[in-house]
């Protein structure tokens, strides 16, 4: 930082100089030397320390050690070397972050981190992982050194913090410290990922640093979309009616999303309440049956997705029963199903935001022990498995509302 | 010119009778060959701070030329306007910063004309090389292609900075380079042997056009070297500079990174000293958890086919030391209640080791090996009595008389200790100074000013 003069003011004591500008520097600065002086509201400060300055002037900062960050003082200029910082959030909860590649403040955080815990190893004389990570450490201390350095192309910097990552991976794991997800070699955001991508992220994180420990230095590419910014669909479906005639109980409708070719179910089932007229069993809820399926990825979008839904009825052992009147114990029993491909969606709409209605028919099982498939087998049209319910109970509909939003 | 033809007679009489002449060159003759030279180069002054205009045809024909070198075949003096339009891509493989026209890269001094003339020069001598590097970097699809003409107008400026074109000579100074004499054009000669590696240096790098002033910085460096070991002749200049290739630079670079950890300035030594007290205790703290865990000793008996076995732990409370036989090796940890005896820790005298032992002072034929002598170690014990061991090995023989020195407030004087303290305090030291990165440390503490004449620092969040 360049030495801007002081705006002229005068050199009279009292008021004059009360009015001269303390200049507002806000930065970090790292110590030079150290310093110790019984100047009034000196700090002590030793070298290496790093500072936060908060004005400037005469020569002298005032600031506070990021140690002690309650403690503020004063230290001469010529003692710290000013860092370029940002500053964010101005005003009293603001934040001052060194401009540097996010690359290496994570390392030197790291390494200090690590530098307790390996001082602990040693006392505890836990040799073996003592002197590997010491190993470890003084790797990562060079590397962070040549990318301060800045002097290589850009072929062999990736090259660098790529050897940065896989080291800082190794040592988090083997101290038991939490594992950092990554995008690109750098940690990633986590008010700008979605969850689901980010759980993706650690496990393929993980996956990877099991790999290069059994298999030494391997070159394995993390991520496959490298700078792609991720976008997120969300799902919203409304279940507009439910039309079935004379079961006359109360049933349940269990709404997920179905991934066939793999064969699971990839989101919760979101649980619709009906009494036996098919209505909402709370009667609040009559427009509000309708639940937000979110964090899809394009990835998501592109799987053989379908929307099943499981019927589950309360109440008589067997719906042909012959006795009529209140049955003694109500039984959970399965009804039936239906499915609606998100093919068949997204071929009818033409805007992602747009919203539709589809009708799904409710198809039920005609052997029990199939009820654990019942929705790979409507899918595969697998038609003497499964059956329209036979005319004494009338059609069922299912209507949906749906909107994919991004 | 009458001037040049002297000077060509001149040169070869100077390189003959007086570089390579049979008597060593004195400082005085050393000076005047400095001079020589600096003036030669000086001559080259004039062509370095001369703009191109764009608008003299013959100058633009010099640019024509190269490209025609390069590209044409046949000789097609007459090109037609449609032809002309084609240029342009021409010029991008040829590397021009400015494609359209590409007089505009040569108007700014230095380089000036002086970097087309160098360009032109090696695509007449040096055809084959100039058409090489043109064409093995005009038909690269990857982004990773060595623009040839960017380069050379940045590698003439280089030179120029490094052989000081246009500097006055220096009073005292005595550095000539006897390649420079060799040659009657030996600067353009320079200038093609040095092109050749910086395209050679881009490759290796595997760099891309962002990366142009990381190349230049590599090639600078390794032209200085290379000068700095005075190769006698061209020839030499490019075997030095092939033994100078790009991992040979990265090598150089990583010995100046370690050594950059030696830490030796006052404020760097005041630290460590005050860094040493904890790092001690650490140590201790090691020693006395190790002296807790406890270890196996040999009896030194006179029955050698009998191996006898004893076993010693501290107490966990640092105050009794506790010991007693054991039939066999241990497999685990040994409780406490299998040792019978114990010495309480205040009753403990000191610590002896090696020939003062008691048990080394024996007449015994065991006393002869040196590496027991090296092992043995004693607590001397009120009221007068001793505890004799025999280390496994060095390391618990520096294990333990350390812990025993540190339990009765002594200084830990073991090698072992030694080295852990090294280690440790440089990881410390190493850690404490990462943000000290590429910042230079001032070898004395600044001087503090005086107090600020107003302490009311205000601060102001708006």
């Amino acid at each position: 930082m360049s030495e801007e003069p002081l705006a002229p003011g005068t050199k009279q004591p009292g008021i004059m100089s009360r009015l001269l500008p303390h200049r507002q520097v806000r930065c970090r600065a790292g110590v030079i030397c150290n310093f110790r002086s019984s100047t009034c509201q000196a700090l002590v400060l030793e070298i290496g320390e790093t500072v936060q300055i908060l004005e400037k002037s005469e020569g002298w900062y005032r600031g506070f050690s990021t140690k002690k960050p309650s403690i503020k003082g004063i230290f001469p200029v010529s003692y710290v070397h000013l860092k370029k910082s940002t500053v964010t959030n101005r005003g009293l909860c603001e934040t001052v972050v060194p401009l540097e590649d996010p690359i290496i403040t994570e390392t030197t955080s790291t390494l200090q981190e690590w530098g307790v815990l390996w001082k602990q190893l040693y006392v505890k004389h836990k040799v073996d992982l003592f002197h590997k990570l010491r190993h470890v450490m003084n790797e990562l201390i060079d590397l962070r050194r040549q990318l301060i350095q800045g002097h290589l192309a850009q072929d062999q910097t990736r090259e660098i913090k790529r050897h940065i990552t896989v080291r800082l991976d190794w040592g988090n794991e083997h101290l038991g410290l939490d594992l950092v997800p990554r995008k690109e070699f750098e940690m990633v955001d986590q008010d700008q990922i979605s969850i689901s991508e980010l759980h993706k992220l650690h496990i393929s994180s993980r996956h990877c640093g099991q790999q290069s420990t059994t298999q030494g230095d391997s070159t394995r590419q993390r991520h496959g979309d490298g700078c792609r910014v991720p976008v997120s669909h969300h799902l919203f479906i409304n279940l507009k009616s439910f039309t079935y005639n004379s079961i006359s109980e109360d049933a349940d409708v269990f709404f997920s999303l179905y991934d066939t070719r793999e064969a699971k179910q990839i989101s919760e089932k979101f649980m619709v309440k009906l009494n036996k007229n098919g209505g909402p069993k709370n009667p609040e809820k009559v427009d509000r049956l309708c639940a937000l399926f979110t964090d899809l990825s394009s990835k998501d979008l592109k799987r053989d997705l379908y929307i099943v839904a499981h019927v589950i009825r309360t109440g008589r052992m067997l719906l042909n029963d012959s006795k009529k009147g209140p049955p003694h114990v109500q039984y959970r029993r399965p009804y039936g199903c239906a499915v609606l491909a998100m093919s068949d969606v997204f071929h009818t709409i033409t805007d992602l935001k747009e919203e539709k209605d589809f009708v799904l028919k409710v198809y039920t099982c005609n052997n029990e022990n199939e009820w654990h498939q019942i929705q790979e087998n409507i899918i595969r049209k697998s038609n003497t498995k499964y059956s329209a319910p036979s005319t004494n109970y009338g059609k069922y509909d299912v209507y949906t509302d749906l909107g994919p939003h991004v | 010119m009458a001037s040049t033809l002297a000077q060509k007679h001149l040169r070869s009489i100077i390189l003959n009778h007086v570089i390579r002449g049979n008597r060593p060159i004195k400082a005085e003759m050393a000076h005047q060959l400095y001079v020589l030279q600096v003036l030669t180069f000086n001559l080259l002054e004039e062509r370095m701070m001369t703009k191109m205009d764009p608008n003299d045809q013959a100058q633009r024909d010099i640019i024509f030329e190269l490209r025609r070198i390069a590209f044409d075949g046949e000789n097609d003096p007459t090109g037609t306007e449609k032809r002309k339009a084609m240029y342009t891509k021409d010029y991008k493989m040829l590397g021009f910063t400015n494609h359209v026209n590409p007089a505009m890269d040569f108007t700014q001094t230095p380089p000036g004309m002086l970097a087309l003339d160098n360009m032109l020069y090696l695509a007449k001598v040096h055809q084959d090389t100039y058409i090489r590097i043109v064409l093995e970097n005009s038909s690269r699809e990857d982004k990773h292609e060595c623009p040839f003409g960017r380069c050379a107008i940045e590698l003439t400026r280089m030179l120029c900075e490094i052989l000081q074109v246009g500097e006055l000579p220096n009073e005292g100074c005595n550095d000539y380079h006897p390649m420079f004499f060799t040659h009657d054009r030996a600067w353009e000669e320079f200038f093609c042997v040095c092109i050749q590696l910086l395209n050679k240096t881009w490759k290796e790098m595997r760099a891309t056009a962002e990366d142009f002033n990381k190349v230049m910085q590599v090639v600078r460096e390794q032209i200085t070297r290379a000068l700095a070991m005075k190769p006698s002749s061209l020839d030499q200049l490019k075997n030095k500079l092939r033994g100078l290739n790009y991992s040979e630079i990265l090598r150089l670079r990583q010995s100046e990174r370690m050594s950059q950890d030696d830490f030796q300035s006052p404020p760097i030594i005041e630290l460590r000293e005050r860094i040493q007290p904890e790092i001690l205790e650490l140590i201790k703290q090691q020693r006395l958890n190790r002296l807790c865990e406890g270890s196996c000793f040999r009896k030194l008996g006179n029955r050698r086919r009998q191996e006898k076995f004893w076993f010693c732990r501290l107490s966990l409370n640092h105050k009794v030391l506790h010991y007693g036989d054991l039939d066999e090796s241990p497999q685990g940890e040994v409780p406490f209640e299998l040792l019978s005896d114990k010495i309480p820790v205040s009753d403990i005298k000191s610590v002896v080791t090696g020939k003062e032992c008691p048990h080394m002072k024996e007449k015994s034929a065991l006393k002869q090996n040196k590496e027991v002598l090296e092992l043995a170690f004693s607590v001397l014990y009120d009221p007068d009595e001793t505890l004799n061991f025999v280390a496994p090995n060095k390391y618990e023989y520096c294990i333990w008389t350390d812990g025993l020195c540190a339990l009765l407030g002594r200084e830990m004087g073991s090698d072992l200790t030694r080295s852990d303290l090294d280690t440790l305090i440089s990881m410390e030291m190493k850690l404490r100074l990462l943000d000290l990165e590429n910042i230079t440390i001032p070898e004395a503490p600044p001087p503090v000013p005086k107090e600020p004449s107003s302490y009311n620092f205000t601060y102001n969040y708006s």
